[in-house]
């Protein structure tokens, strides 16, 4: 009886730990061998069976001719994004294909972090997507170094239309030693603003602020004195997504956000972490928690928390993209939880170093879409490859990337597009097949007109020049700790568990212990080396 | 059941092999039946160790696990994890984490156990114990949801109700004091009912004229509970804590990564949520998997170990 026992438990235990002994390696063992699943496409995308006999006046020529041959090349991609329709409702697929003989299979990933997490595991596997988004230029100096990428320069023949679309310039955002190594989508131009209950204003008879005393002061009567009207001490007065919450406050003396590389007035090229002015920006932001009126919970907002608490009418100051206050649906929402709620948009305070509306990155992209090297070997899709980056960089392709079909979502008036009703309804994941960008004003103001004037004073702004995104970082640097490091100290400042005399111990804690003078110096250099700061 | 093979303790090779085939073909069914268990083990837990190597590699993409460069040193990646500003706040908080639910983790199913076997009433006991487990199959996502809408400190029920008596209001969830708290107590939560199964399974194998007897002795519910049912499952108890123990570096990657923010960073941050910042994210392949191995190395020790001390009181696995 005894013995059994025991044999029973030797047995389960030995069925256990070896479970135990893989699981634990499990940041090892995973990425060896086939991928995770997932890479089978979806078997039912056949939806036109003719080959694309029909093809429109495609951009290059090859692409006919290959559609004429009558064989669908599959083509997967994957980036970043939301709200792809299914294959068999996905008109812009469906278009593609028929106008490059392909089966293209796009697949999206809400969360950044998550999709980082992918790719690298789809990389590591040999798995690779035929067009793939690269998180930033850091990382594609990575993948370059790695041998990943199929080096585009002996290509840029081929893709004449897309060059020509993308302009030589920005082109070398996607550079390293001289090979172009990926397709940089032009920069959105920038949508953050803080934004404003003006109805709460009215209420409580002020004006919309503009200094940051006055800021302040606004931000503790909307905390303070129930805006609302509910007879409740539950309104919050300014709210946004971790420290960018203050990018206008930043701003207004002068700083950029936390380790922001930017070239001053003068022609000197900095980094906002050693600026004098940053100090006094975080005695200020200090100041403004003090009081009370910001939501204690910026730095847990992830996601659109913040926005989800400005539209349920708790919060008075947001910093948030026009979109997503302004975009018809959640205007809507807005009216549902209250009908009189207006929101504004506030240009940045002024203060004593100016007025700049946060940081914008000069050497940034919307976006950067890489080929694998792999397919180095298959020529003929890598081909299709090319022929829709022309496509969509092309007329007909770009205006169905951007518009949708025509004559179902938009008509033409000479050259001016006229929307349909089924524009706002259907079109809104277009963007996602935007693998080379678009005429970002044109496009914005035909597809959101009624947010134009939005779209307009959040270009209007004025805004810090950032150069963060030509940026690499050199060995040795673990930006992953680097960043941790200070927005935890960042934090620690401006909720006074650590006084600020402490600032310049840990400007000296972050250069030693976390090799941040390697990196600031390796970034200068490379500034510098694309000719700013001198 | 008698065992032949134990009884003789220099028994010469062969005859000793041939024995074991013997008996093997004797009880061939059973190996039949344990033959899918062992395959799926091989081929899908002790094959794929041999990707650990890239611990010892600087892993390349491109040139994959068996091509690419050795590390030079060979423990680089080692050194490069022990030598993290964070190190020791990582190891601290991952065992302590750990520590927290192993300890205050143990008792609650258990007792849920015990009160579910003394419950009498049929179906109130299985509306408990399917509203118990049910947590269990909750992602954290939706738990931190629902912790999210109580404890938030702008917008949660509990701060609102603190407001509302003219009280200061908690920062649950972005403050290191509560955090560990709330950590540990939501899991403990998601897992009771869960947990509680496999003790009841136990307590289910108790010899019923146990029980009997100790009635005719005159022992009370509780007298039975410490005298027959509590032993009859310490078996169980011991095991399953001596294979938990195994996993005390695994603090809980899914919950902290889903519920942690900048501001409880000291007392939240694990290994597992560094590697995958440091590791993953950042294409550090290698070092993910020498921070792997190095939890398993740790947690071998400690299943061994404890069996060992466990033996002492004639209660080991093995």
């Amino acid at each position: 009886m005894k013995t059994t026992k025991r044999m029973t438990l030797l047995l389960a235990g030995a069925a256990l730990l070896p479970g135990l002994l893989a699981g634990c390696g499990s940041g090892g063992g995973n990425n060896s061998g086939t991928n995770s699943g997932g890479s089978a496409g979806t078997g039912t995308a056949q939806a036109s069976g003719s080959a694309g006999s029909s093809a429109s006046s495609s951009a290059s020529g090859s692409a006919s001719a290959s559609a004429a041959s009558g064989k669908k090349v599959k083509l997967d991609i994957i980036e970043t994004g939301n709200n792809l329709p299914t294959p068999d409702q996905d008109f812009i697929k469906e278009a593609l294909d028929k106008a490059l003989g392909t089966d293209i299979n796009l697949t999206v990933y809400a969360s950044g972090d998550d999709y980082k997490n992918q790719l690298n595991v789809r990389l590591a596997s040999g798995n690779f997507p035929d067009l793939f988004q690269v998180p930033d230029r850091a990382t594609l100096k990575q993948f370059a170094e790695q041998g990943l990428l199929l080096d585009l320069t002996p290509y840029m023949e081929q893709l004449g239309p897309t060059k020509e679309f993308l302009g030589d310039e920005s082109l070398k955002k996607t550079t390293i030693d001289d090979k172009i190594y990926a397709i940089p989508k032009a920069p959105n131009i920038p949508y953050n603003t803080y934004w404003i209950r003006k109805d709460w204003l009215d209420k409580l008879g002020l004006q919309p602020p503009a200094t940051i005393d006055e800021l302040k002061n606004v931000v503790t009567a909307f905390a303070k004195q129930d805006p609302d009207g509910n007879g409740k001490n539950d309104t919050i007065g300014l709210t946004g997504s971790k420290l960018s919450t203050f990018a206008p406050v930043f701003g207004a003396f002068g700083v950029g956000d936390p380790n922001t590389f930017y070239v001053k007035d003068d022609g000197k090229l900095v980094n906002s972490l050693y600026e004098p002015a940053m100090k006094d920006a975080l005695a200020f932001i200090k100041g403004l928690i003090d009081t009370g009126g910001v939501d204690p919970e910026i730095m847990a907002n992830t996601g659109l928390q913040h926005q989800e608490k400005a539209i349920k009418g708790q919060a008075g100051i947001i910093w948030i993209d026009w979109p997503n206050l302004s975009k018809d649906q959640f205007a809507e929402q807005i009216k549902k939880v209250n009908p009189n709620a207006e929101w504004i948009q506030l240009a940045p305070p002024k203060g004593p170093g100016g007025q700049y509306d946060g940081p914008y990155d000069a050497g940034g992209t919307s976006g950067i879409y890489a080929i694998p090297k792999a397919l180095e070997k298959d020529k003929e899709k890598l081909q299709k490859v090319l022929d829709l980056l022309n496509y969509v960089s092309g007329k007909d392709g770009s205006m169905l990337v951007q518009f949708g079909i025509q004559g179902r979502h938009y008509n033409l008036d000479g050259d001016k597009v006229v929307p349909t009703d089924l524009m706002s309804k259907e079109t809104g994941f277009t963007w996602l097949y935007q693998f080379t960008g678009r005429p970002e004003m044109s496009y914005l103001q035909t597809k959101f007109a009624p947010q134009a004037k939005y779209i307009e004073f959040a270009n209007n702004q004025p805004r810090l020049q950032s150069l963060n995104g030509f940026l690499t970082n050199p060995e040795g640097y673990n930006p992953a700790d680097a960043t941790r490091f200070i927005e935890e100290e960042f934090v620690k400042f401006v909720y006074g568990k650590e006084p600020l005399t402490n600032y310049d111990s840990f400007l000296k804690q972050l250069e030693t212990s976390m090799n941040f003078k390697t990196f600031y110096d390796d970034a200068v250099k490379q500034l510098q080396a694309l000719g700013y700061g001198k | 059941m008698e065992m032949p093979i134990a009884a003789q303790p220099r028994a010469e090779q062969p005859r000793r092999l041939a024995s074991f085939f013997g008996s093997a073909w004797r009880f061939r069914a059973f190996y039949v039946m344990l033959l899918p268990g062992l395959i799926y083990y091989v081929l899908f837990k002790y094959l794929p160790m041999y990707g650990v190597i890239i611990a010892f590699k600087d892993f390349n993409m491109s040139s994959g696990i068996l091509h690419s460069a050795w590390a030079h040193p060979w423990n680089k990646h080692f050194l490069t994890f022990l030598h993290s500003p964070y190190f020791s706040q990582l190891l601290t908080n991952t065992v302590l984490i750990s520590v927290y639910k192993l300890l205050f983790g143990m008792v609650p199913p258990i007792a849920m156990a015990l009160l579910l076997n003394e419950c009498r009433v049929k179906w109130f006991r299985s509306l408990i114990q399917t509203l118990t487990y049910m947590p269990h199959f909750l992602s954290w996502v939706i738990i931190y949801g629902i912790l999210l809408a109580l404890l938030s400190q702008s917008s949660g029920l509990v701060n609102q109700w603190i407001k509302d008596i003219g009280g200061e209001t908690i920062p649950f969830l972005t403050s290191t004091s509560y955090f560990r708290s709330i950590l540990v107590s939501s899991e403990i939560w998601q897992n009771l009912g869960w947990g509680a199964i496999i003790y009841l399974a136990a307590i289910a194998g108790i010899d019923p004229t146990l029980y009997e007897a100790a009635r005719a002795d005159g022992a009370g519910r509780l007298r039975m509970i410490w005298h027959v049912t509590l032993p009859g499952i310490r078996t169980v108890i011991i095991m399953l804590f001596i294979l938990n123990l195994g996993h005390l570096l695994d603090a809980g990657f899914e919950q902290i990564y889903i519920m942690y923010n900048i501001q409880v960073y000291p007392v939240a941050d694990i290994l597992d949520t560094w590697v995958f910042r440091t590791g993953l994210q950042q294409l550090n392949f290698s070092l993910a998997s020498a921070v792997g191995l190095f939890k398993a190395a740790i947690g071998l020790v400690l299943v061994l170990g404890s069996n060992r001390i466990a033996r002492i009181w004639g209660e080991g696995i093995w």
